[in-house]
């Protein structure tokens, strides 16, 4: 081989390897960055904190739902014996409601026949006042509080109260003391309504 | 020893020369195939990171959305002091970055990645309600950086003609009682009329954390009511525990406003009467305090008020002192018109024909909210805010006459919207939210109840530091 020819090969080679280089090159024109600091080996104490934070509100999450699951299941239970509960208490309180709607009977059938009378179909109550309500509550008695519970919304085993499900107060008179004329809607006698019923509505 | 160079061959110099470009053939080869493989890793390397930063880029504009949020409907401190004040997630004002009017705030997510940061930016208004605001994020995982962007609209969430937060019972009656447990009742309907809630576009007709029952005859769509998510992960924020951190409205917001000139604030009923009586159109937050004392409490008829009450802007309720209950009600038989719109061209169940009223336009801009100050003491209303139309307290007012009202009705308490006349109009154009349960009725003849939702009314609610609200995306680009 003449020297010649291997100052040519040698050319070639390199040749060869600059193209290399420049191929290699090509495929990753962008230059190098630094890479982020990574938090476990910048502040680790940040990052453990932060790790802890968002351990704690995943947990509170999960906790809020896990709440709101059992307080639905609490309630649930309880509406399943609201009927049986509200019967009961219409029992004991049927003999006011009787007396109420007997001792107005008259003025309501007085009232009736004047708005069946009447241009418009109708007359201001006056066993209300005109108001629409009562002011007093036969199953409460005015305290606006359920009578099963208190006014607590719990009973034993702190159950959900199944009378007012919770809510402490009064299912009659929602928790004004002043139960709903029941002759009336509104204060106004319709000669479209119904009259009272005689059983004390259970407003399920 | 001496060594003689015999000169080559003529064969051997051809062999030498074929070596050669054998040799540069197979170096060409060898180098090519490097080259390919080389360059095929590099490239399947660069994509894996650029899916890795795309992702992690993702992230971090839903992170950062997150903070936004929290700060944002945070009330503990004003919504810039909540970004930079975090515990774990504080985020840095750019001073330099700032705008005239822009704040830029930063902060680098570690955390939930494992060995990555993300740079996020919150770019915003300075105000302490923005309407709008723009999150990015940047990842570098290699040497590739991504950065992805997100532009956000902040607004009232929950969208439904009628909201309904109470928890309700299980009852499945159409009648008042039902209604007064905490449920929605929409009963109805008598001859030639109509009882209809609309859900327009983009809402529900009802959302309830109760019950909603609706009788024959009544147009509220079954696929347009979602009812009993109490104590579900779907549930009705309590927006209505008033004094609480989550109530919608501060009252007492607007009856700083009426007094420092935007409105009026009347301490009896019989003061609102004499200014309404004579039809002229009240502008601005007109406020009425009434007690149970008040003897004049069912004065509100149209015998009183035969031009109705007019009212552009708000009307506040104000049951003040004690005695009060959800239903303690009082009756109005006049008309009520806040933000009336033109209904000359209604046609029930043509939702196309459904006008309003709002935004109001002041003729008085002095008494426009926006333009007076009650700042320290609560926020100014801004430009661009929208304020409800009918708010009132713990108390019923019981609404029987004629209605036209476009904007949001909002009460803690209990409502009653009863059709009580033959050919007549009850219509709200808007939403009306509740705490303590509904009763819809129409039991009239050739009269026409409409409950119609309108975002265009809530969208940028002005809530108390801004409750209800959420962050949507409008864009995203990355």
């Amino acid at each position: 081989m003449k020297p010649r020819h291997l100052i040519i090969f040698f050319v070639l080679l390199l040749g060869c390897a600059l193209w290399f280089r420049s191929q290699t090159k090509a495929v990753t024109p962008v230059a190098e960055e630094p890479a982020a600091p990574i938090p476990s080996q910048a502040n680790p104490a940040a990052a453990a904190q932060q790790q802890s934070a968002f351990d704690a509100a995943n947990q509170a999450r999960s906790q809020q739902l896990n709440h709101l699951e059992q307080e639905r299941a609490w309630r649930t239970k309880a509406a399943q014996l609201t009927q049986p509960a509200r019967e009961q208490l219409r029992m004991v309180h049927q003999a006011a409601w009787a007396a109420l709607i007997s001792t107005n009977q008259q003025t309501y059938l007085k009232l009736l026949h004047e708005a069946v009378h009447s241009k418009n179909g109708k007359v201001p109550c006056t066993i209300c006042g005109g108001k629409g309500d009562l002011d007093f509550c036969i199953v409460c008695g005015g305290t606006g509080k359920c009578p099963t519970c208190h006014g607590t919304g719990k009973v034993a085993h702190d159950d959900c109260c199944p009378t007012c499900l919770g809510t402490g107060k009064c299912y009659f008179c929602n928790g004004s003391g002043k139960m709903a004329c029941p002759f009336c809607d509104d204060g106004i006698i319709s000669a479209k309504a119904q009259p009272p019923p005689e059983a004390m509505p259970l407003n399920l | 020893m001496k060594i003689t160079l015999t000169p080559a061959k003529r064969w051997e110099n051809g062999s030498a020369a074929i070596f050669l470009y054998l040799t540069i053939i197979v170096v060409w080869a060898i180098a090519a195939v490097a080259v390919y493989i080389t360059s095929t890793s590099k490239m399947a390397t660069s994509r894996v990171n650029l899916t890795a930063a795309v992702n992690y880029a993702d992230a971090g504009v839903v992170i950062a959305a997150a903070d936004l949020r929290t700060a944002y409907t945070n009330t503990a401190q004003t919504f810039t002091q909540n970004l930079v004040s975090g515990t774990n997630n504080a985020y840095t004002q750019l001073t330099n970055a700032n705008a005239s009017n822009m704040l830029v705030f930063q902060r680098t997510i570690s955390l939930p990645f494992t060995n990555q940061t993300v740079t996020a930016q919150i770019i915003i208004t300075n105000s302490t309600a923005p309407q709008t605001a723009q999150v990015s994020a940047s990842a570098t995982v290699g040497n590739v950086t991504q950065t992805a962007v997100a532009n956000l609209e902040m607004k009232f969430g929950q969208g439904a003609a009628i909201i309904s937060v109470n928890a309700g019972t299980t009852g499945t009656g159409t009648d008042k009682a039902t209604a007064q447990a905490g449920n929605v009742v929409v009963n109805g309907v008598g001859s030639g009329s109509y009882l209809i809630v609309d859900g327009g576009a983009g809402g529900l007709a009802v959302m309830a954390n109760g019950r909603v029952n609706v009788s024959a005859g009544s147009s509220v769509s079954s696929s347009g009511v979602s009812m009993t998510n109490w104590g579900s992960a779907n549930a009705v924020p309590d927006y209505t525990s008033q004094g609480t951190a989550n109530s919608l409205f501060d009252f007492n917001r607007f009856i700083a406003a009426a007094n420092a000139g935007a409105g009026h604030e009347y301490t009896n009923m019989t003061d609102f009467i004499n200014a309404a009586k004579t039809g002229a159109v009240l502008e601005g937050i007109s406020v009425v305090d009434l007690h149970t004392t008040d003897k004049d409490l069912g004065d509100l008829t149209a015998a009183n008020l035969p031009n109705g009450v007019n009212i552009r802007g708000t009307l506040l309720f104000n049951f003040a002192g004690s005695g009060w209950t959800p239903t303690t009600k009082f009756v109005v038989n006049a008309a009520i018109n806040i933000n009336a719109a033109n209904l000359s061209h209604l046609v029930p169940g043509t939702s196309s024909t459904y006008a309003t009223g709002y935004p109001p336009t002041y003729t008085d801009s002095t008494k426009n909210p926006i333009n007076v100050s009650i700042s320290p003491t609560y926020p100014n209303f801004q430009q661009g805010d929208d304020l409800p139309a009918l708010l009132y307290s713990i108390g019923e007012v019981d609404m029987h006459g004629p209605v036209n009202v476009c904007g949001v009705v909002y009460t803690p308490s209990y409502i009653e919207l009863e059709n009580k006349a033959n050919n007549q109009t009850q219509y709200i154009r808007g939403v009306v939210i509740m705490g303590n349960g509904m009763y819809f009725e129409n039991t009239s003849s050739d009269s026409t109840s409409i409950i119609s939702y309108d975002q265009g009314t809530l969208k940028n609610l002005t809530t108390s530091n801004n409750v209800g609200k959420s962050l949507f995306v409008t864009y995203w680009q990355q």
